[in-house]
Parts: structure tokens; C-alpha cells; sequence
């Protein structure tokens, strides 16, 4: 795994405007950065990343099993009762999932080490299944990086053939799929867009709504701004905000497929790292991790990283050893509680701290996302780096 | 190969979209594949008076499947990146640009099926475009099926076209429900946030 600096295509941007990519430079600052490149080896790829990416779904699935069986484990995920019934019932439908994407600290050599599962809104998924494939087609037709280079990327591919699926399980092939994110940003609206192409491509009929203007009719059932009734819908807004929100209380009053499902609820929540610390002990791709009334469990001597339950993009995170408080990030997450993660710093390269993201497509380990940020903990305003397989 | 095979590039371009599909590839496959009887009964009316004129509905009923057919053809109409590309296949003058900067045909008429009884809202009414091809004009649907014509604005279409139910509408009572937790989470700093809630 190799850090390598490179020229940037000269025309980048024009070529991101007739993409349709808007959120490349965000609040003044560079997003897509490709002045330099990773370069992975494919038995790095394959073994370090792509192998264990389908291990641990496989331990996630079977952490929902437990938990969604026994009240006390809802209790300390911290899935708000009122919900047991819908989260359960969406694991006994089997409801399918489309993506998820896991976190891991990766040095290239020994086991990438799992940070945490956004298995209910990722994003940068569009950087990842279309951009960063555009950019390893120009360079190496421009020959700015070697003709044999690869990349662990069949996002695209996997997410088409997944619609694909999704659409055969309907009993109505003409039902609309809503398409849903908050208003005022890019980047959501954006993920959505390339998702909405994506189920498009296989004949899907989609519609946009924002997450906002969806209503509610007289029973209880959810409509679009054109009163049409959302019977199946896509929505990159968490679980944990829709459980507490005015219309929580109607959800699985009516029948709604969800995607992400209801289920993933469990997946996108740090208790998930505890929950599989106990579940698989010492697995080499896990850190230790513990509740917040295991503490005693905390050897005083190590590093630890305080995590709220629920909470995105690397707010509320403070690493700290013993009583002492070393690194810590704002935030307004936190009052659900929080878990603690032995620490395992990020490797460096250069100057530059560097988390990956392996994408899955359902069970399916689909490529890998690269992130660089300045300090130890990954923000939204990480550049996002693009990669190549290289021998 | 561990990278994606099938990126279909031009379709992932949001400046200048393609047409759906080429029109005249759709007709001709229709025309090859169509020979069998079994259809729908159909009239194809040409504005609100021949609708009146022609089947039993009267002019309030036939202006509300007029509509219903405008709105749709808006939302369906073949799309073109040029008024050249469009009126190769539909005729001079037959195209105008839409909102987005694409050229889509002219509505020519709508289709009532001869096996409605009434016009309600939960009725999908089909525009219909008047394709100009090389051995004359034919009456086709927005995407490019041909309507068999029978004679005196009689034509039988594929079956079920009009059967196909519009998606279920209802009254919305209130707005709003979901999304207030992320924009308390958002007024948390101005600094950092990029307002995404992804991960």
C-alpha cells in the first residue's frame, strides 16, 4: 500500500460539471483530491480487505439475530420500544438491504482493523462507484498510471444487478421507488441521484421527494409532494432520527419497504462493536470494545476511544488514556450514551491519516473508498483520494 | 477484473442526456413483434370536441382525460438533445423544448379505451405523438408503441395499455414529519458541518 503523488487531469472539473459531480470542493475546501493516488497489491485487496468485509457482515447478521430477540439487547442498542416490533419484523421479513459500507484502519500489512459499520445512510457513494472509475479509465488511457492498473470497484455493476433483484421481488413491476434526502446539500442529493440512475438503468420507476415534504394522509399512510402514497421508498436519513420525529409513530402501520430496512438500525449503531467484541472475541479484524457499564472491563494502561451510540461523521469522539483526555471532536450526538473502542490509530502517510471504506452490495464485498484527513479522526471534510490495483 | 464492467458512459452524463431510447429502433421492433390480434379496442381522439364527439363521454370528462394525457405527455414524451434529432422523427414543427432544454413531439391526441364506462382520476389517459417514418405516419404512444390502426380513428394497442393503473393518490393532511431532528443536529456549529447526513 503506497501513498504516490501524480499530476491531476487538467480538465478534472469540466469533467465533473458534465457529470453532474457538484460537491467535489466543499465550504471552499477540497473534497476529491487527486494529486496523489493509493496503490494496493491485489493479494492486499483480496485478502486484507475484500475477504474480511464479507466475515463481518456475516458477524453483523448474526449480531441482529441476537439482538433482535431479546429486549435487553434492543434496550442497550438503544432502539426506542415503541420500535422492537417494526425493527423485529423487518429481520423475520428477511427485508433485503442494498449497501453498507465498513471502516477499517489499514496499514497494508497485518489485519485491517474494523472502526465501525454505516450500513443505514453511507455515503461518498458516488465518488466511489462512478468518479474515482472515471478518473483510473482517463489516467490510464493518458497513460498517468500504468495500462494494468486496477481498482476494487464494482460498486456500479453490483448496485444495478441489485436493483435488479430488488425490482423482481415487487408484485407490482410499475411501483414507484421514492427516492429521499434532506434539502440543502450536494452531497446527499447527489448520492441519491447516482442511486436513482442506478435503479432506473433497470427499468425501475422512481421519484424524488424530499425527506422534508413527505406527508402523511388521513391513515396514517406517507405521500409525496404530488399526493401519490410511498409504498417503497429509499431514504438517506438514519433510523435513529425517524424513530424519534413527529411521524415515527406511524411507521409499520402501513405496509412500507424500507431501504435501507429497519433492521440495519442495529448495524449503523456503535453498540454493534461491543455487542460483536463479546460475540467473537479476539477475532483479528475487531478491537476490543465494551458498554459504558463495562468500564471496569478498561485496562487503565491502554488507549481508549469514547464513541456516542449513535452518530455520524466522527462527531462527540474523544480518544483518552487513563483519566486523561488526549484528542477529543464537537458534536451534537451523544445522549443515547456512548461505547469505548481499544485505540488503534489510523496509519500515516506522509502527513495524512488514512481510513478505508469497504463497500458491500447486500452480502457482497463491492470496492473500497479512500479517505485522508490531517488529524486522527475522520471527519465530513476528509478528501477523498482515489486508488489503483497494482501487482 | 475487480473494477466495474458495464459503466454506460453517456447515460451518466447530466449535461446532455440521450434520448430513452431511439424511438424508431422501438417502432420497428413493435411493428416486427405486433402481427398477433389480440389487443385493445382503442380510439384515438385528436382534441377535447372529437373526444365528445366520437364516444360517450361528455365535454367535462373528456376535458379531465385531455388533461390527465397533457400532464403525462410532459412527464414521458420521448426526449431529444436537438429540434433536428426530434423532427427527423415526428415532422417540422412538430417538437417543442421543454424546461429542461430537451425537444420532445407534440401530443396529436389521446386514447380512450373502448372498455372504460368512466373517466376518473385514478385513469391513466395516454398521449399519443404522430411518428412520421419513411413509409407514412403512424399513431405511437410515448414510448414508441405503434397503434394498429382499424380504421375512422378506431385502433387496436397492445393489450392492457389502458387498463394500467395510475399509482394510488390520496389527500395529505399534514407536511413535514420527518427532518426536524437533522436540522437541530445541523444548527450545532456553522463551521464544520457540510449539512450531510450520510456517514
Amino acid at each position: 500500500m503506497l501513498r504516490i503523488p501524480v499530476q491531476e487531469r487538467k480538465n478534472w472539473q469540466e469533467v465533473a460539471n458534465e457529470y453532474g459531480f457538484l460537491f467535489h470542493t466543499m465550504h471552499g475546501e477540497r473534497y476529491w483530491d487527486e494529486s496523489a493516488y493509493y496503490q494496493f497489491s491485489l493479494q492486499q485487496i483480496e485478502d486484507d480487505i475484500e475477504a474480511p468485509t464479507e466475515e463481518i457482515h456475516q458477524m453483523c447478521l448474526h449480531a441482529v439475530e441476537k439482538v433482535v430477540a431479546d429486549e435487553q439487547w434492543m434496550q442497550r442498542f438503544r432502539i426506542p420500544e415503541p420500535h422492537w416490533d417494526f425493527v423485529r419484523q423487518s429481520w423475520i421479513n428477511k427485508d433485503p438491504s442494498l449497501y453498507s459500507r465498513l471502516d477499517f484502519a489499514y496499514s497494508g500489512s497485518g489485519p485491517a482493523k474494523l472502526y465501525e459499520n454505516n450500513a443505514d445512510t453511507p455515503t461518498s457513494l458516488y465518488e466511489t462507484g462512478f468518479w474515482q472509475w472515471l478518473w483510473l479509465e482517463q489516467m490510464a488511457n493518458g497513460g498517468k498510471v500504468s495500462r494494468e492498473s486496477d481498482q476494487f470497484n464494482s460498486l456500479q455493476d453490483k448496485l444495478i444487478a441489485q436493483f435488479h433483484h430488488l425490482l423482481s421481488l415487487r408484485d407490482n413491476p410499475d411501483e414507484t421507488l421514492h427516492f429521499a434526502c434532506c434539502k440543502g446539500t450536494d452531497e446527499d442529493r447527489g448520492t441519491v441521484q447516482y442511486l436513482e440512475d442506478c435503479a432506473a438503468e433497470v427499468g425501475i420507476n422512481t421519484a424524488f421527494v424530499y425527506v422534508e415534504d413527505i406527508g402523511r394522509d388521513a391513515e396514517g399512510r406517507f405521500t409525496d409532494t404530488e399526493n401519490q402514497i410511498i409504498t417503497w421508498i429509499f431514504k438517506l436519513y438514519p433510523w435513529e432520527f425517524m424513530f424519534d420525529e413527529e411521524y415515527g409513530s406511524l411507521l409499520g402501520e402501513h405496509p412500507v419497504s424500507f431501504i435501507e430496512p429497519p433492521w440495519k438500525s442495529i448495524l449503523s449503531n456503535k453498540a454493534l462493536m461491543p455487542m460483536l467484541w463479546k460475540l467473537f472475541p479476539d477475532h483479528p479484524n475487531l478491537l476490543a470494545s465494551f458498554f459504558e457499564d463495562e468500564i471496569h472491563s478498561l485496562d487503565a494502561h491502554k488507549t481508549w476511544v469514547k464513541k456516542p451510540i449513535y452518530s455520524r461523521e466522527g462527531a462527540n469522539i474523544t480518544i483518552s488514556k487513563g483519566k486523561q483526555s488526549l484528542v477529543s471532536s464537537d458534536g451534537p450526538y451523544g445522549e443515547e450514551g456512548f461505547i469505548f473502542q481499544q485505540a488503534h490509530m489510523l496509519p500515516k502517510f506522509g502527513q495524512n491519516y488514512t481510513l478505508i471504506g469497504s463497500w458491500l452490495v447486500n452480502d457482497k464485498a463491492a470496492g473500497i473508498s479512500v479517505r485522508e484527513d490531517s488529524g486522527p479522526i475522520t471527519q465530513d471534510m476528509s478528501r477523498y483520494l482515489p486508488h489503483i490495483i497494482l501487482g | 477484473m475487480k473494477r466495474s464492467k458495464f459503466v454506460d458512459l453517456p447515460r451518466l452524463k447530466k449535461s446532455k442526456r440521450q434520448a430513452i431510447k431511439p424511438l424508431s429502433l422501438a417502432i420497428t421492433a413493435a411493428l416486427v413483434g405486433c402481427s398477433s390480434n389480440s389487443g385493445e379496442d382503442v380510439v384515438v381522439v385528436n382534441s377535447v370536441d372529437d373526444c365528445v364527439a366520437n364516444t360517450s363521454f361528455d365535454q367535462e370528462q373528456c376535458t379531465m382525460a385531455y388533461q390527465k394525457a397533457l400532464n403525462e405527455a410532459e412527464k414521458t414524451a420521448p426526449q431529444y438533445n436537438s429540434r433536428y434529432d426530434c423532427e427527423s422523427e415526428f415532422g417540422n414543427s412538430s417538437c417543442r423544448e421543454n424546461s429542461s432544454g430537451f425537444f420532445m413531439p407534440f401530443m396529436t391526441g389521446y386514447l380512450i379505451s373502448s372498455a372504460i364506462n368512466s373517466i376518473s382520476n385514478q385513469r391513466y389517459f395516454h398521449p399519443v405523438y404522430t411518428y412520421q417514418g419513411r413509409s407514412g405516419s403512424s399513431r405511437v404512444l410515448s414510448d414508441g408503441t405503434p397503434l394498429k390502426s382499424m380504421g375512422s380513428g378506431r385502433y387496436t394497442a397492445p393489450a392492457n395499455t389502458s387498463t394500467k393503473a395510475m399509482p394510488a393518490v390520496t389527500r395529505t393532511i399534514s407536511r413535514g414529519g420527518f427532518g426536524s431532528k437533522a436540522s437541530a443536529k445541523a444548527s450545532w456549529g456553522t463551521s464544520r458541518s457540510s449539512g450531510s447526513w450520510g456517514g
